[in-house]
């Protein structure tokens, strides 16, 4: 062998590595021409992602950068921050700096949940991010078996009050928003169901409930749509205001007489402090995007569903939320 | 069953354009999987861009060949380097590098295909056979049964211990509790954590496993003065009759485990390959060769996780569910393509989906064409002097470190278990209780946890149910088996306890 055959291996090797380094790169780009008219076109742009790779929220948000990135003429890179339900992504995106150029994903509940729960330790407040955007609105749907005597909330209800803690079920985590729909209709019934948290997420509660471990699924439209459109699971109420578009024919629990409302809602926050002129760019972009009738279409085929929210109306909309996600976080953590 | 379909998956396949993809995508994945800490997950998410513009068959069929190509690839640095390539590659570590030490590196990492291949065919047959059954069998394995299943794994610690017992217990105490780091499932506050957000969901197990094998190997070769290289020996590339007659065991008990593991949601790669090494500790003809370079040690766990990789896929194209993490990016490049992966889907786009089957066939093929020829550029690389060779190996683990959350706090991590490793092999205390431990621990807390919140308490449960009671019986056989011969031994020599104990702090 020759010396200059390994110096090529190990030339590949390094390149190799830096390559992989680079893609992985999450440093802040430059954001020097601030008054730049086109501002963001050439720039390269960084969009945290709370969350795995391949999960709800990452093909929410890739979905959006592709677009985004044509809007703006810049590059959008997509870092996957996941970890701690978001919290790390949430204090990275905090303390990015506040050049526009970096914005990450925001998940209603967890990034409420994550602050008003003291012994997660959080750094941050939703002060200190700049809201631009809610995307995609995913409510809770209530699944049970299709073979069991259950065809409608009240019949569930009525069961789980009369047998309290008999009637097992699956949430895709703790504090999360299954968990929040199952104290949610709790509390508003007299309920009482037996929790059991899947917290590597709704991938395994869904198997739970497949597998029959479990007597009722606290889903979101999202994960349990495959199940019930294959009649895997038969979807008993939907945590929302009016029926939603992917599951028509399914009744909410507001038209059966409990008037209880849980969704996850996944949109986008940019570091406070950012210059007014570059949030209104990056917010119109969104709001272009997410209201158009493509990406509406493409979202479907996700089986998500989108809801825009503006700056100011995505902010007040979290701010009413606070005390019940404070409630919420309590209990969860009481009700074993 | 209706072969048709997959016929015409092939003639979909079979094209110019889709060969090259899959081609690409094994070379690429391969590359991925050489990178330590930059396993199939981080590797298929990163590469995902590259198969935008690409027709949707097209870019799941390259994403899908970028997925087992790593598991191909993930092998390649723990048998030259001692370092996994990714976490279900780790166990790979023990007896693979020992066989770089003889020499022995090219047999390695050619049974090491030819295993992967093995498994990654049997799965897939699976998957076209019978996989609705197959699916509806994994999902038997509900909380108590997964819990059983990690009690079962636990107990071949007593498999692991080699000379010592007691140093043996210590590795798998501290890799207890280090698992115990993070959020409580059920009570949702931060354990061990100190406050550092990134611990919260425990600490990253890979750069525990990289630091501990790789920088530990490194540093321990810097204190002895030894060449970092184990040896610039290379000998055969391909394995002899003889090590294929050994391997065929192996082999096909590996890619069984891996296989009927990779059916249930939930499971990783890695407690696949350790469960497959742990078996090869119990029913390998020559089990007392195991660590000390043992071509079973290689066989069986790389078996073991390509057939899990390939039969994690059967829940995916059955029941809509991700098996593993890396099933998930996977998912997550159907839904972006339009498809949603479930029943629904061989209704909906069939041709899609059975050209993505025919694929796996093909891309299993050509990953072993690709893999055995390239062995000879692998082992290249020890041709390195080693001085080189060392710096390039701790870039390798920097760089593989930092990529598997893009976090300097893993590269801590990797540093501190770094010289870790090399207190462990000063005390010669063994490392694969660790891994087996910090692997197996958060599964089984979590689903003990699960299985406790089912019955409302009741330890029953794990009794009352078929699967769970036979699969703790049988931990419970193999770990007192070995117990009550040991005791008996003890007897007939009254001072040997004594002995042993001199023998644990002489060696």
């Amino acid at each position: 062998m020759t010396m200059s055959n390994s110096m090529r291996v190990a030339a590949v090797a390094l390149v190799l590595a830096f390559a992989a380094s680079a893609c992985a790169q999450t440093g802040p780009a430059s954001g020097e021409n601030a008054t730049d008219e086109d501002w963001p076109a050439g720039e390269t742009m960084t969009l945290i992602v709370g969350y795995e790779a391949g999960g709800t929220t990452d093909t929410m948000a890739r979905a959006l950068a592709k677009k985004l990135e044509e809007e703006l003429d810049a590059q959008i890179q997509v870092v996957n921050q996941d970890g701690a339900g978001g919290q790390r992504a949430y204090t990275e995106l905090a303390n990015a700096e506040p050049d526009g150029l970096t914005f990450g994903t925001v998940n209603y509940p967890t990034i409420l949940s994550t602050i008003v729960d003291k012994s997660k330790g959080a750094t941050f407040t939703l002060d200190d991010f700049q809201l631009v955007a809610n995307h995609v609105n995913d409510p809770r749907v209530t699944i049970v078996h299709p073979d069991s005597q259950f065809k409608t909330a009240e019949d569930l209800v009525t069961y789980a009050k009369e047998n309290p803690r008999e009637l097992t079920g699956a949430t895709s985590g703790l504090s999360g928003g299954g968990h929040f729909s199952m104290l949610k209709l709790e509390e508003a019934t007299g309920a009482d169901f037996a929790p059991v948290h899947f917290n590597d997420g709704q991938a395994d509660a869904s198997a739970a409930f497949l597998g029959d471990h479990v007597d009722v699924y606290f889903a979101s439209i999202g994960d349990g749509l495959e199940i019930i459109r294959s009649g895997e699971g038969r979807p008993v109420g939907v945590a929302a205001q009016k029926r939603n578009s992917l599951l028509p024919d399914v009744p909410t629990y507001k038209e059966q007489g409990i008037d209880i409302e849980e969704a996850g809602m996944r949109g986008y926050a940019l570091p406070a402090g950012v210059p007014k002129e570059r949030l209104d760019i990056l917010s119109d972009a969104m709001r272009k995007i997410i209201t158009s009738e493509v990406h509406q279409t493409e979202l479907r085929k996700l089986s998500l569903q989108s809801e825009y929210m503006g700056p100011a109306a995505y902010k007040d909309w979290l701010m009413e939320q606070m005390p019940t996600v404070e409630h919420f976080t309590q209990l969860s953590k009481t009700d074993q | 069953m209706d072969l048709s379909h997959l016929i015409g998956g092939f003639g979909d396949v079979l094209t110019l354009q889709n060969l090259l993809l899959v081609f690409a995508g094994c070379f690429l994945g391969t590359l991925i999987g050489v990178l330590p800490g930059v396993g199939p997950v981080a590797g298929t998410a990163i590469l995902i861009p590259l198969t935008m513009g690409l027709d949707p068959a097209g870019a799941i069929i390259m994403l899908a060949a970028i997925f087992y190509g790593s598991q191909y690839g993930g092998t390649i640095t723990s048998v030259l380097i001692n370092t996994p390539g990714e976490a279900a590659s780790a166990i790979t570590c023990i007896d693979g590098y020992e066989m770089t030490k003889q020499g022995r590196s090219g047999i390695a990492l050619g049974i090491a295909a030819i295993g992967s291949f093995v498994g990654g065919m049997l799965a897939t047959v699976g998957l076209v056979v019978a996989a609705a059954p197959l699916a509806s069998l994994g999902l038997e394995v509900g909380p108590p049964e997964f819990f059983a299943l990690m009690v079962l794994g636990m107990s071949l610690l007593v498999g692991l211990a080699g000379r010592s017992m007691v140093r043996a217990l210590i590795s798998g105490a501290i890799g207890l509790l280090l698992a115990m780091v993070g959020i409580d499932p059920v009570e949702g506050r931060p354990r061990f954590a100190f406050g550092v957000v990134h611990f919260f969901d425990g600490i990253e197990f890979v750069a525990v496993l990289v630091g501990l094998f790789g920088l530990g190997e490194i540093l321990a070769n810097l204190l002895e003065s030894r060449s970092a290289s184990p040896t610039t020996k290379v000998g055969r590339l391909l394995p002899t009759k003889r090590d294929l007659q050994d391997s065929r065991g192996p082999i096909a008990r590996g890619s069984l485990v891996g296989f009927l593991l990779g059916l249930i949601p939930g499971m990783t790669g890695s407690v696949s390959s350790l469960l497959a090494y742990g078996a090869e500790r119990r029913f390998a003809r020559n089990r007392d060769r195991l660590g000390k370079g043992a071509i079973e040690g290689v066989a069986s766990p790389e078996s073991a996780n390509n057939a899990h990789a390939n039969a994690a896929l059967i829940p995916l194209f059955t029941l809509g569910i991700p098996g593993s993490p890396t099933v998930a990016v996977l998912m997550g490049a159907f839904l972006m393509n339009g498809l949603t992966p479930g029943p629904t889907m061989f209704q909906s786009d069939p041709d899609i989906a059975w050209a993505v089957i025919a694929s796996l066939f093909v891309g299993n093929v050509v990953c072993l064409v690709l893999n055995l020829p390239l062995i000879r550029i692998w082992t290249m690389f020890l041709k390195i002097p080693t001085s080189l060779l060392t710096v390039i190996i701790l870039v390798f683990l920097v760089v593989g470190s930092y990529s598997i959350n893009n976090s300097t706090i893993d590269v801590m991590v990797m540093f501190a278990f770094g010289i870790v490793g090399l207190f462990f092999r000063r005390l010669d205390i063994p490392l694969a209780p660790l891994v087996l431990t910090l692997i197996l621990g958060p599964f089984m807390e979590e689903s003990l946890r699960q299985s406790l919140e089912l019955s409302l308490g009741e330890f029953s449960i794990f009794f009352t149910r078929p699967i769970s009671l036979t699969l703790l019986v049988l931990a419970a056989v193999i770990f007192l088996v070995p117990l009550v011969r040991y005791l008996l031994r003890d007897k007939s020599q009254p001072t040997s306890a004594m002995s042993r104990m001199r023998e644990d702090v002489e060696v």
